[in-house]
C-alpha cells in the first residue's frame, strides 16, 4: 500500500502549493507586524516539506500491515450514504423536514441497510414524527415546512 | 471554609429539577453509547449537541459530561460480556472481564467494574475540585507568549503520545491548523480562503467537522461491517455485589487507578486508552501472581477501570483553567461552551463559578445516578446490544444532519460536514489520525492570536517565547517531547494487548 500513502502525501504537497500561494497573496506581513497571510504561509511551508519527507520515506519504508488490509475500496453503500445526505440537505428546504426525512429514511433503510419493506415503512414514518415530536414540539427547533403546512 | 462554601453553591445549582433531569438524561443516554458497540461518545456528544443549543450552559454542560462519564461506565458491559469494548477505553477490561464471565463471575467483574468506577470518578472530582481553582489563580500571570507556549506544548504531547505515525500526526496537524484560519481574521479584519462563500467567512465550525469526522466517519466505516453482530455470553448474572476477597483484591487498585486516572487525565492526549493501559500493565507488574492477568484477575477490571473513569474529570482541569481540551470529547464540549458564549480561561472560574461547581456538583450526582442505574440494569444493557446495527446507523446520520442543520439553518454546514465525513472515512484507511486535526482546528486560532500578539509585543523576535520563564520551560518540555521519539535508541512504545 506504499502507492496509497504517496497519493496521500502528494495531495497534501499539492495542498500545501496552494495554501502557500494564497497566503503570499493575502500578505504576510512582516514578523515585527504579522499579517493575515503569515500563519497560513507557515502552515503551508511546514506542510509542503513535511509531505515531502513522508513521499520520499515511501521509497525507503514500507506502509504498515494494517494499511496493507484497509485498501481503499469505495462501496457503492459508502457513496449512496453520502450522497443521499446531500440531497437530504438540498431537498429539506423544498420538500419540508418531515417528507425528506421519511423519504431519506426508506432509501437508506432499504437501500443501504438492507431492511425489509414492512421495517422500511415502519421506520421511515415512526422515525421523522419521532423526532419532530422531540425537536419541534419539546425543544420548540424550527425545522422547514416546506409544501406541507405543518 | 471557601471551598464549602462554593461546593454548597454547586449543589444548589446542580439539585435543581431541571439539572437533575439533564444530568439523569445525560448518564442513561451515555451508558447506553457506552454499551453500543460502534458509536463513541465522541460521536454521541457530537449528536447531542443540537439538544442543548437551547439550554442554558449550565444545564448544557451537565448532560454532555454526564454523556461522557456515563459512556465510559457502560463500556465496561459490552468488554466484560461480549468481549467487545463498548469504547476504546474499555479494550483492556475485555482482557481478564471477559474471562470472569467465561468463569461463571460475570456479576462480580460488572459489580467490581461498576463500584471501582464510583469511587474512582468520585476521588476524581475532588481532585478536580482542589487542583482547578489554584491552577485558574496561577493562570492568571498567563500573557499571549506563555499561552501560547502551553498551546504548543498541548501539540507536540498530542503528536507525542498519537497512536500512528509522527510524521502524519504533524501534517494532519498543520492541516487543522490552516483549516482553523479559514474565515475573517479577527486583527484585520480580512476574509482568508473563503472565495465569497459566507459559510466560510464565519470559519469552518468544529461542530460540522466533529460530526463528520467522527459521526458519519464511523458509519461509513462501519456499514461494510453490519453484518455483524455480537454474541452475547450466555451467562447468569449473579452476585453483582462483589464479596470479601473480591474487595480484599481490589481496593488497592482501585485507589491506584484513580490516581493514574487523574494524574494522566489532566495530560493532552494522556485519557482513554493511555489511562486503561498504564493501570493493567502497573498491576501486573506489581502483582504477586502475575500468571493470573489474562485468565480472569479482578485486578485487572477494577485498575483499569478506576483509571479510566478517574480520568474524565480530570480533563476538565486544563479545558476550564486554561481553555485546552486534552481529548477530542473535551474539544467538542468546549465547542458547545462557545456556542452559548463561554470561553474557558484562567478567570473561567471567578467569572462563572455556578457553572463551575454546578458541575462538579453534578459529577457527585451523576456518580451516585451511574451506581444506581448500571447494577440493576445490566440485564437492559444486555439486551440493548441485540439492536442490529442496520436500525441503528441511519438513526445516527439523521441526527448527524439535523444536528449541524439546527446549528445555523446551513445546509452548507451539512455540506461541510458531509465532505469532512468522507475526509474521515479516507484518513482512516489511509491511518491519519482524526483527533489531532480536531484539537488543531479549535486551539488554532488561539494560537495565532497568541503568536501574532507576542510577535508584536516583541518586534518580531522569537527570543520572547524563551526569556519569560514560564514560556521558557513550557517551550523548552514542547520541544523536548518532539526531540525524544527522535533520539536513537528511542523506541515509540506500542501497547500490545498479548503482552
Amino acid at each position: 500500500m506504499t502507492k496509497y500513502d504517496r497519493i496521500s502525501t502528494l495531495f497534501l504537497v499539492g495542498l500545501a502549493i496552494a495554501v502557500s500561494l494564497e497566503s503570499i497573496r493575502i500578505g504576510p506581513g512582516s514578523l515585527s507586524n504579522p499579517g493575515p497571510g503569515l500563519i497560513p504561509l507557515g502552515c503551508g511551508l511546514v506542510l509542503g516539506i513535511l509531505s515531502l519527507i513522508g513521499f520520499f520515506r515511501t521509497f525507503v519504508r514500507p506502509s504498515s500491515e494494517v494499511l496493507r488490509k484497509n485498501a481503499v475500496k469505495l462501496g457503492g453503500s459508502t457513496i449512496a450514504a453520502l450522497v443521499s445526505m446531500l440531497v437530504f440537505a438540498f431537498l429539506i428546504d423544498t420538500l419540508g423536514f418531515l417528507i425528506v426525512t421519511f423519504l431519506w429514511m426508506g432509501f437508506v433503510c432499504r437501500w443501504i441497510g438492507r431492511l425489509g419493506w414492512k421495517a422500511t415503512i415502519f421506520t421511515s414514518v415512526v422515525t421523522p414524527f419521532c423526532i419532530w415530536l422531540l425537536f419541534v414540539y419539546f425543544l420548540e427547533i424550527r425545522f422547514p415546512r416546506g409544501i406541507l403546512s405543518f | 471554609m471557601e471551598t464549602i462554601t462554593n461546593v454548597g453553591m454547586g449543589f444548589a445549582t446542580a439539585l435543581t429539577w431541571a439539572n437533575i433531569t439533564y444530568c439523569f438524561i445525560g448518564v442513561l443516554v451515555g451508558t447506553l453509547i457506552g454499551v453500543l458497540p460502534g458509536l463513541g461518545p465522541t460521536a454521541t456528544i457530537s449528536l447531542l449537541l443540537p439538544v442543548t443549543y437551547y439550554l442554558n450552559p449550565i444545564s448544557a454542560i451537565i448532560m454532555l459530561s454526564g454523556v461522557y462519564y456515563g459512556a465510559m461506565y457502560g463500556g465496561s458491559t459490552t468488554a466484560i460480556l461480549v468481549n467487545i469494548p463498548g469504547e476504546t477505553a474499555s479494550i483492556v477490561t475485555c482482557l481478564d472481564g471477559y474471562q470472569m464471565a467465561r468463569q461463571g463471575r460475570a456479576g462480580a467483574a460488572l459489580g467490581i467494574a461498576a463500584f471501582g468506577s464510583f469511587i474512582a470518578g468520585t476521588l476524581s472530582v475532588v481532585g478536580l475540585m482542589l487542583v482547578a481553582p489554584p491552577l485558574a489563580e496561577f493562570g492568571l500571570r498567563f500573557g499571549p507568549p506563555e499561552f501560547f507556549a502551553l498551546i504548543f506544548m498541548a501539540f507536540s504531547l498530542l503528536i507525542c503520545l498519537a497512536s500512528g505515525d509522527m510524521l502524519k500526526a504533524v501534517m494532519i496537524t498543520v492541516v487543522g491548523v490552516w483549516v482553523g484560519t479559514i474565515g475573517v481574521d479577527f486583527i484585520s479584519g480580512d476574509t482568508r480562503f473563503s472565495y465569497g462563500s459566507l459559510t466560510l467567512s464565519d470559519g469552518v465550525g468544529i461542530v460540522p467537522v466533529a460530526m463528520g469526522l467522527f459521526g458519519v466517519a464511523e458509519v461509513l466505516e462501519n456499514i461494510d461491517k453490519q453484518e455483524q453482530q455480537a454474541k452475547i455470553l450466555k451467562t447468569r448474572l449473579k452476585g453483582l455485589l462483589p464479596n470479601r476477597q473480591d474487595w480484599k483484591e481490589s481496593w488497592l487498585p482501585i485507589l491506584r487507578g484513580s490516581a493514574i486516572g487523574f494524574f494522566m487525565g489532566t495530560i493532552p492526549g494522556g485519557g482513554g486508552v493511555m489511562t486503561t493501559f498504564t493501570s493493567y500493565a502497573l498491576e501486573k507488574k506489581i502483582s504477586k501472581h502475575p500468571e493470573r492477568f489474562g485468565k480472569g484477575a479482578i485486578e485487572g477490571v477494577a485498575g483499569p477501570e478506576s483509571a479510566n473513569n478517574a480520568s474524565v474529570a480530570a480533563h476538565y482541569v486544563p479545558l476550564l483553567t486554561f481553555g485546552i481540551p486534552t481529548t477530542v470529547v473535551m474539544a467538542i464540549i468546549l465547542g458547545g461552551l462557545m456556542i452559548h458564549g463561554i470561553s474557558p480561561s484562567p478567570t473561567f472560574i471567578k467569572e462563572n463559578p455556578q457553572l463551575f461547581w454546578g458541575l462538579i456538583a453534578s459529577m457527585y450526582m451523576g456518580n451516585v445516578m451511574l451506581l444506581v442505574l448500571n447494577l440493576p440494569l445490566i440485564g437492559l444493557w444486555v439486551r440493548v446490544l441485540a439492536i442490529p446495527y442496520r436500525i441503528l446507523f441511519p438513526l445516527i446520520l439523521l441526527f448527524c444532519i439535523i444536528g449541524v442543520y439546527c446549528l445555523n439553518y446551513n445546509i452548507w454546514e451539512v455540506v461541510i460536514m458531509v465532505i469532512f465525513g468522507f475526509v474521515g472515512y479516507l484518513m482512516r484507511r489511509f491511518e491519519y489520525e482524526p483527533a489531532p486535526f480536531v484539537f488543531a482546528l479549535l486551539l488554532g486560532p488561539m494560537i495565532e492570536n497568541a503568536l501574532r500578539q507576542s510577535l508584536i509585543i516583541s518586534e518580531g523576535s522569537f527570543g520572547i517565547f524563551f526569556t519569560r520563564p514560564i514560556s521558557g520551560v513550557l517551550m523548552i518540555v514542547g520541544i523536548m517531547f518532539f526531540i525524544i521519539p527522535a533520539l536513537p535508541g528511542f523506541k515509540r512504545k506500542k501497547f500490545d494487548v498479548a503482552d
